[in-house]
């Protein structure tokens, strides 16, 4: 990533495609979840790259790529948000590609499910952690915590989920 | 189903974006990529700094009409407390003219930027007047023209306090 970056901050038009392709879907799903619409994710995906663009000479001196982008990404979702009345949780169909056995629709719809009855601290943290593929570490630098209570927030989120499991009917 | 949440998310795959978005965003980053971003900056610079200049100039120039209205409405700005004290002392051995007079000579000029210039102001003042009011020169030695105790200053630059109705010196 750091010759990404570099040619990044020189303006490199095949360079923005490039983070684009590693980075567009991770970053679209975790919009979709936040703003609790995959339309907006859409608005707010094209901002965030526009951003990155506008600022594309301090790229030189970020040390993490895809944490810098997701911290980008972020900012643009809170300032979309703004005043807008808050969205329904989005379906198993919105979250995850469903192969057509039932077991997976079983498991997709029960994610889904528990994932809606943490708190958004700890459902960001998952997001992060398991779909986007970042480290504690990463997620701390995009969520402005240290990387400690990063890694407490999903444990906790795990905890939660495991009892939520352990009471559903099987 | 497990009860496991790791695994349960281990088997998710996540919705990405849609494939169109790609084409889109790459167009709109691309023409970003295209605008001048250092003539932007450049007159944004040369913006600001007009812009504080400006700030600066309007911001005297309206104190300092601020100063002026408020010199024709209520008069000029009070003596400091110092330079009050001396008036009252030159008025209790003279009077009330000679006092704000000297008021007048000891107070400081408008936006004086030289701090002890007032200070040396006030002590050679001072130190003038003292002579000016305890000084005494015999007017004429003859003892036929002038008279037992008859007197003038010495100096002509208490010529205001003389015309002021300063007692000491004055023919009986």
């Amino acid at each position: 990533m750091d010759e990404v970056a570099r040619r990044l901050a020189g303006g490199d038009a095949a360079a923005f495609a490039e983070l684009y392709d590693a980075c567009a879907d991770r970053l679209h799903h975790y919009l979709a979840v936040r703003l609790g619409s995959r339309h907006d994710a859409d608005d707010v995906l094209q901002e965030t790259f526009l951003r990155v663009a506008r600022n594309a000479r301090r790229l030189a001196a970020v040390e993490n790529l895809t944490a810098y982008v997701f911290q980008i990404a972020r900012n643009e979702a809170a300032r979309f948000v703004g005043t807008r009345p808050r969205r329904e949780e989005l379906s198993a169909d919105d979250l995850f590609e469903i192969a057509a056995d039932d077991e997976s629709r079983e498991a997709a719809d029960t994610v889904a499910t528990g994932l809606a009855r943490l708190n958004g601290d700890q459902r960001e943290v998952v997001e992060l952690k398991h779909f986007a593929g970042l480290t504690f570490r990463e997620i701390g630098e995009v969520t402005g915590v240290p990387t400690q209570t990063a890694a407490t927030r999903y444990r906790a989120a795990l905890d939660r989920l495991r009892d939520w499991l352990a009471r559903q009917p099987t | 189903m497990s009860d496991d949440p790791e695994r349960l998310l281990d088997r998710l795959l996540p919705r990405g974006a849609p494939a169109e978005l790609r084409a889109r965003v790459l167009a709109t980053v691309a023409a970003e990529l295209r605008a001048k971003p250092k003539r932007r900056f450049r007159g944004r610079g040369w913006a600001v700094a007009a812009g504080v200049l400006l700030a600066v100039a309007l911001n005297g120039w309206v104190s300092r009409r601020s100063e002026e209205r408020l010199a024709a409405l209520y008069g000029p700005e009070p003596a400091p407390a110092d330079v009050a004290d001396l008036g009252r002392s030159v008025e209790s051995v003279s009077d009330a003219d000679t006092a704000r007079w000297a008021v007048q000579r000891l107070a400081p000029r408008p936006r004086d930027a030289d701090p002890f210039r007032r200070e040396r102001l006030l002590l050679q003042e001072s130190t003038e007047l003292l002579e000016a009011t305890t000084n005494h020169v015999p007017v004429d030695a003859s003892p036929e023209k002038a008279g037992a105790g008859r007197w003038r200053p010495a100096d002509d630059r208490v010529a205001g306090q003389r015309g002021a109705g300063l007692g000491h010196g004055q023919p009986a």
